[in-house]
Order: structure tokens, then C-alpha cells, then sequence
């Protein structure tokens, strides 16, 4: 399974309808992986080009299926960020 | 309440210009004033109805801070044992004296304004029709749906400690670097927030966009070991050349408050300090979760006052084109602006040849590493070493113009 920090999981796994906002990351270029991705009904909101990954909203349990295909390197929330004044 | 008659001779112009007319219709905010009463007199201002809060009672000489109601201060004015009542004015550090603090104007002497140099700001968009950056805003991008231009403020505010040229204020509040070309992403939302992986998108683009220099005025909450996705793309974005400056954050004083991507390995994480060159106790303190030092090295951020944004009212508003504002948010770009100095002064600098410069010259506050980083940046001291001289040591300079009441203010430790 790909790294996932143990409070992520856990969230994803309690709510599995929920829809959720995540950053993942491969092990290869992402241009490779956006049909694999849509097709476990997953949105690409964005692929990146500086480091292999994107930026992608759906269900938890449909982000949980991602998380177990092996060229997956990991997932994060897409946190929240704001100025620093 | 009965309307009070005021007494002219005892409430000082500055507050006088700031009460509203007699007969005024509509929401009447309470001032903050200053009251000075005849010697060994106290308390009075206490007992008088729309006096809604007393901050502070001075010991050198009989006076004391309020919150009070125009129809209070009407009041006071006429009472016996008032002598004066003055507005309590906020206390700025003008970017004058901000941006003389790391000798940036003795790097202009030397003919090194940022010229040419591309500096993105991700951030809440620009105000593009800002006198301080008139025809050198390069590219505007979107990336909140809002539209480029600056709703919030913030972004405006740090463009202009970057490189405004003070065109506005007679050349007094000019940035760090007043001939960069400014290429902003507005990945933040008119509140201020924005997600990150709008954020990582808007660095992305700037690279695209060849930007030499990327300003990166925001952050996540919790502590960070840096492996985090904005993190790591910010170090691939400094891995093709791209000079990073990134704010600590505003969670300190506690250890270990550095969010992502002030986190980041490669970046230079900035720290703020005040005026008298002290880290403000708001910075975010490192060790990062896996143990590096941070912040890098510190530039001033408190009470900064810059460029304000068309119908904003980030901060604290000084006049139509000006707002005073403090925060890591701040430092930072005073950290960007250094930067496009440095690359014009010398191309070629890789990015960690910049931060080894900023970190090599800065005056040294004697605090620890994860409070101050290698201390108070100084942009002249860094020019210095970048064309092989020898740098002077880095002195505090007085700020020039704070103004009588400032110090005396000072003196009766008000804020």
C-alpha cells in the first residue's frame, strides 16, 4: 500500500461515501497514470510536471483503492493554506 | 446619552480631525486616546459612561490609555483634571526604515535595483493598477476562479516590500528591489486561504514562467518533516535554479512550529523580526520534524507598512495606497526583493549560493539557531560578499523620522 499517514486511512476509511481533496504522488510520470486514476471514478483536478504527481477529488473508498495500486508512491489531504500576516 | 460639549484646547488635533462631526448619524466606533491629567490626578477617566476600556496607566507622568466613545472624550475634555487627550496613534515601521535596516539602499548606490529580475509572488493576486507598480507587472495567473487581481490585500502588500517603488508616497515607502518584474499567481482567495494544490500549481507556473525568484508568503498549519508534496515540489522548483523564499510562519513562540513548506529542505525559510532587531515572538520556531534548523535567517515583518490593495482593508490602512501589516508574510519579502538584487548585482548565483550568502552575512541577535536561523538578514553585507569584498559588520541604524510622540511613547512604554 502506498504511504498514507495513519490518521488519513482511518479517516477515509470511517467515511467511505465522503468526497475528499488529495495530493498523490507516483513512483512514474502521472501523464502515465490519469486514465487509471478516472478510472476509479476519481476527478484529476491537476498534474504536475516538477514532481510526479496530482491533485485529485472523489470518495474516500475510491481514494483507498488508489492508495493500494503499486505505482503509487502517497497520499495527503489537500490542506488548507493561508497567508502568514 | 446627553451629546457633551467639547472642550477644543484639551483634545489635540490628531484625535479632534478623527471624532465625528456633532449631529452625526450613524455607527460611532470607540477611538483609543491617550489622557493626560493634572499632576497626582488619576482614575478619572474610568468613571465617565462611554469610556469602554482602560489599557494602560502611566507612572511617569499621570496619564492613561483608553478605548472611549466621541461623547466620552467630549466629556473628558471638559472635566477640571484633564489636561490632554490625545489620539493613541498606531506605532509603524515605515518601509523606509525596514528596508534601510538591511542596507538595501546602499546596494542601489551601487546602480542594483532588481532591474530585469523575475519575481513571482503566489499569493491573493496584485492590485495591477497600483501606482508603485506601474508597467512592470510582467503576468497575472488565477488559479481560485476570483479573477488575478488582489480582493484580500495580502498580495499587494507583499509586492510592494518586494519592489514598490513608493511612486505613491513621494518614493518614501519604495521596496527592496524597485525595478523587478513581477509575475504573480493568485492562488488564495479573497479570505486569505487557498488549498495546496492550488499552491503547487501557482509555483509550478511561475517556473514555467522562467521566474528567478518565487515569493511564497503562506503556509499549512502543524510541523513538518518536509517529504510533504509542496515541500518536496518546492525543492524540485530550487533544484532548476529557482531561488524559494518561504515564510517560517506565525504559530511561534514554541518549538517546532514550522509548517509546510517552511519546512522544505532547499528553501530559504524566513523569519521576521521587529524594529529593534528582536525575532518577534509570533515567528514560527524550528526544529523541523525530522531535527533541521529552522528558519534559515530572519528579515524585518512587524508593523511593515506597503502597498495596499484597491478596496482592501488588510491591516492596518495608513491612506489610500498604504497599509501596515506584520507576519513572517512580511519578512519574506524582503528576503525576495535581497534576492533579485543579489542576481542582478552578480547572474548566475545558484539559489544555494544565495542562501549561503544571506545566512553567511546576517548580524548574528545572539538567539538560538531555531529561534533566529543565522540571525538578521543585511542585503548590503550579502552584495558585499557576493562580489568578493569584505562586508562591514552589520550595525543597527536609529530609524530615521519616528516622530516626537513615537518616543515618547517609547519612553512611557505604550505599545
Amino acid at each position: 500500500m502506498a504511504n498514507i499517514q495513519p490518521e488519513l486511512k482511518s479517516k477515509l476509511e470511517r467515511a467511505p461515501d465522503s468526497v475528499v481533496n488529495l495530493i498523490v504522488r507516483f513512483k512514474d510520470a502521472p501523464d502515465f497514470r490519469v486514465g487509471d486514476v478516472r478510472a476509479l471514478g476519481l476527478i484529476v483536478r491537476h498534474t504536475y510536471s516538477l514532481i510526479s504527481a496530482m491533485a485529485i477529488q472523489g470518495t474516500a473508498s475510491a481514494s483507498l483503492a488508489l492508495a493500494e495500486k503499486p505505482w503509487v508512491l502517497s497520499l495527503e489531504e489537500d490542506k488548507p493554506v493561508h497567508t502568514m500576516s | 446619552m446627553e451629546e457633551q460639549i467639547p472642550n477644543p484646547s484639551k483634545i489635540h488635533p490628531n484625535l479632534a480631525e478623527r471624532i465625528e462631526p456633532r449631529g452625526f448619524v450613524g455607527v460611532v466606533e470607540p477611538l483609543r486616546v491617550i489622557v493626560q491629567y493634572r499632576a497626582g490626578v488619576v482614575g478619572v477617566a474610568q468613571a465617565i459612561q462611554g469610556v469602554v476600556a482602560t489599557h494602560r496607566t502611566y507612572q511617569l507622568i499621570a496619564a492613561s490609555a483608553h478605548s472611549a466613545l466621541p461623547n466620552a472624550i467630549n466629556a473628558l475634555s471638559d472635566r477640571d483634571e484633564v489636561e490632554m487627550i490625545w489620539y493613541d496613534e498606531p506605532v509603524h515601521t515605515m518601509l523606509d526604515v525596514s528596508v534601510g535596516r538591511i542596507g538595501a539602499p546602499q546596494v542601489w548606490q551601487q546602480g542594483i535595483t532588481g532591474s530585469g529580475i523575475k519575481v513571482a509572488i503566489v499569493d491573493t493576486g496584485i492590485d495591477p493598477n497600483h501606482p508603485d507598480f506601474a508597467n512592470r507587472i510582467a503576468q497575472m495567473k488565477d488559479f481560485t476562479g476570483q479573477g488575478p487581481a488582489d480582493n484580500h490585500g495580502h498580495g499587494t502588500h507583499v509586492a510592494g516590500i518586494i519592489g514598490g517603488t513608493g511612486a505613491s508616497s513621494g518614493g518614501k515607502y519604495r521596496g527592496v528591489a524597485p525595478e523587478c518584474q513581477y509575475y504573480t499567481a493568485k492562488v488564495l482567495r479573497g479570505d486569505g486561504s487557498g488549498s495546496t494544490s492550488d499552491v503547487m500549481a501557482g509555483v509550478e507556473w511561475a517556473v514555467q514562467q522562467r521566474a528567478q525568484v518565487i515569493n511564497l508568503s503562506l503556509g499549512s498549519d502543524g510541523a513538518c518533516d518536509g517529504t510533504d508534496a509542496l515541500s518536496v515540489l518546492c525543492d524540485a522548483a530550487v533544484g532548476k535554479g529557482v531561488v524559494m523564499c518561504v515564510a517560517a510562519g506565525n504559530a511561534g513562540p514554541g518549538a517546532s512550529t514550522v509548517g509546510s513548506p517552511g519546512c522544505a529542505k532547499s528553501v530559504i525559510t524566513i523569519g521576521a523580526t521587529t524594529k529593534s532587531d528582536q525575532v518577534a515572538s509570533f515567528c514560527s520556531r524550528g526544529p523541523t520534524s525530522d531535527g533541521r534548523v529552522k528558519p534559515d535567517v530572519c528579515f524585518p515583518g512587524a508593523n511593515i507598512v506597503a502597498c495596499r490593495a484597491v478596496g482592501t482593508s488588510m491591516g492596518t490602512p495608513v491612506n489610500q495606497f498604504y497599509t501596515s501589516a506584520s507576519g513572517t508574510s512580511m519578512g519574506t519579502p524582503h528576503a525576495a526583493g535581497t534576492c533579485a538584487l543579489l542576481l542582478q548585482a552578480k547572474p548566475g548565483l545558484s539559489p544555494q549560493q544565495i542562501k549561503d550568502l544571506l545566512m553567511n552575512t546576517a548580524k548574528n541577535l545572539g538567539l538560538a539557531p531555531n529561534t533566529q536561523g543565522k540571525g538578521r538578514a543585511d542585503a548590503f553585507a550579502a552584495y558585499q560578499s557576493a562580489l568578493g569584498q569584505t562586508p562591514q559588520p552589520p550595525t543597527p541604524r536609529t530609524p530615521p523620522g519616528q516622530g516626537c510622540w513615537t518616543l515618547i511613547k517609547s519612553v512611557l512604554g505604550g505599545r
